[in-house]
């Protein structure tokens, strides 16, 4: 397989002196989803941050394609935690901004095109003219996810997209997310700190450990695609839980032990 | 019933002042020269209104407010921009400005009338300075804190910083650019009626200092509630104009 993204002994210290990151290596295979999974405060998003260009590694390397990740970019498109549309657009025009910000008069019709297909793709029919302050938070991150894909990204990195979602929106955001990626294929990197979520939607699961992060294990997820919902009962998923909760455990352990002494 | 009491209860207290002033005059308390009773203030009004005098001096003041506010909105609204987002222009020019913005607008009109003379000058000079310190503190506080994400959403959709500027920050900031322009608009009425103290012949400030000269206190009266209808008027247009511009 074709590696995407490649992050080789990477170290971030911030201003402050906390260090959030030592030493931290990994590869994003093409058109996988590769699940980033560890306790909170762990550097998760450091990661994300790093390979999005918002932030830069103290020392190592993040590449994109092989080359050097040197600032934000439409090839690479963000969905966060807190679902960050433009509140003054409606759905409509928070989808095409992207197309809007580089492209030219004339290819306005395109966009109409290409915003129609990910309006349909996103479930988002008959809520094009809504605003975001009108939109419950599933749709706000369908929206989030549609403005993303409108771009064609190379990867579309996801930091905790549904940890803030209720139990039922997150699985039916889970679902159609599952949906999406089988017709695009997208390379996802998608980060959370909920397991059953890791396992049921990635190809393989990093696992970190506590501050200052590292990865600790890689867990390759022995599930087929496409993923169904009734996976979740099957011992495979399970087996897999189980062993992921005990290397997190370790981490928490190791964190309070740490904190006791 | 809210409808009901959203009319009853203004209707109750607006009664209830005049009906009080009323009983003050009747009883004799004042002289009518000192406090006309709210009939004469009536009738003035009429006359005010009917003489066609009314509209010279409304004129009058309101272009010196258009005038004086657009340069003062123009230039709050531009310096706002540049210090709200460029740290060299915050270093340059935001002490200076915190340190002029103490000096009461009144503690101007000396200094306008020294370098302007007399007319219209000082008036809109006034305005100018009355409407251009909220305008561009809320500018500056609109854009400066305009969420970190979306900054970021924007790069990661592809934005350079100049359209970051444009689509993402002041749309973000509009909201406060509209506080700063309804705060500045209530203080250019301030400003106006108290640079028509001096040196002018019409204007609904001039109305209300040369009547009490002659002490027409219905006259003085009546304008000042003209100019609290026309504030509440202007206020409501820019109110108007924000609820359409911020809609969804």
């Amino acid at each position: 397989m074709e590696k995407k993204i490649h992050l080789g002994g990477v170290t971030k210290v911030f201003k402050e002196g906390t260090k959030a990151l030592e030493q931290l290596s990994m590869e994003v295979y093409s058109n996988e989803i590769l699940c980033l999974l560890g306790p909170s405060g762990c550097g998760k998003s450091t990661v994300l941050n790093l390979i999005a260009g918002f932030e830069f590694p103290t020392s190592g390397e993040v590449t994109l394609d092989g080359k050097p990740i040197l600032k934000p970019g439409p090839d690479r498109g963000v969905i966060f935690q807190e679902h960050a549309l433009f509140s003054w657009l409606n759905v409509v025009q928070n989808i095409a901004f992207g197309k809007k910000l580089r492209g030219s008069v004339e290819n306005e019709v395109r966009y109409g095109e290409a915003v129609k297909k990910y309006v349909a793709l996103m479930g988002l029919g008959g809520f094009e003219r809504h605003y975001p302050g009108q939109l419950s938070g599933g749709m706000k991150q369908r929206v989030a996810i549609a403005r993303v894909l409108v771009n064609e990204p190379e990867v579309m990195l996801m930091d905790e997209p549904f940890a803030a979602l209720d139990a039922q929106t997150r699985l039916s955001m889970q679902m159609l997310l599952l949906g999406v990626w089988e017709r695009l294929r997208t390379t996802i990197l998608f980060i959370t700190h909920d397991i059953d979520e890791a396992v049921f939607l990635g190809d393989r699961i990093y696992v970190m450990t506590a501050r200052p992060g590292r990865i600790k294990t890689l867990v390759p997820v022995p599930l087929t695609r496409p993923r169904h919902y009734e996976m979740v009962l099957s011992p495979a998923f399970n087996e897999t839980k189980a062993r992921i909760f005990e290397l997190i455990r370790e981490e928490t352990a190791a964190l309070s032990n740490f904190v006791g002494a | 019933m809210k409808r009901f009491s959203s009319i009853f209860f203004p209707l109750l207290s607006f009664g209830g002042v005049i009906l009080i002033w009323y009983l003050v005059v009747r009883v004799g308390v004042f002289q009518e020269l000192v406090m006309p009773s709210p009939w004469t203030v009536v009738k003035t009004f009429y006359r005010f209104f009917a003489e066609g005098e009314f509209f010279i001096h409304l004129w009058a003041s309101f272009a010196r407010i258009i005038t004086g506010f657009f340069f003062g909105a123009f230039f709050g609204v531009i310096l706002g921009i540049l210090v709200g987002h460029f740290l060299v222009f915050e270093k340059l020019l935001d002490p200076l400005i915190q340190a002029l913005r103490p000096i009461p607008i009144a503690a101007w009109l000396p200094l306008a009338i020294v370098w302007f003379g007399i007319g219209d000058k000082p008036g809109i000079f006034l305005i100018v300075i009355g409407t251009f310190f909220p305008i561009f503190i809320n500018t500056v506080h609109g854009v400066k804190f305009t969420q970190s994400i979306l900054v970021r959403a924007a790069y990661m959709l592809g934005a350079t910083p100049w359209r970051l500027l444009i689509y993402v920050i002041l749309p973000a900031a509009l909201p406060n650019i509209l506080t700063g322009i309804r705060i500045g608009l209530g203080l250019a009425w301030v400003c106006v009626v108290i640079s028509e103290l001096l040196g002018v012949t019409a204007g609904l400030g001039f109305i209300i200092w040369d009547a009490q000269v002659y002490l027409h206190t219905d006259k003085v009266i009546v304008g000042m509630i003209v100019i609290g209808a026309m504030g509440t008027l202007t206020d409501r247009i820019v109110l108007y104009i924000s609820s359409k511009l911020l809609k969804g």
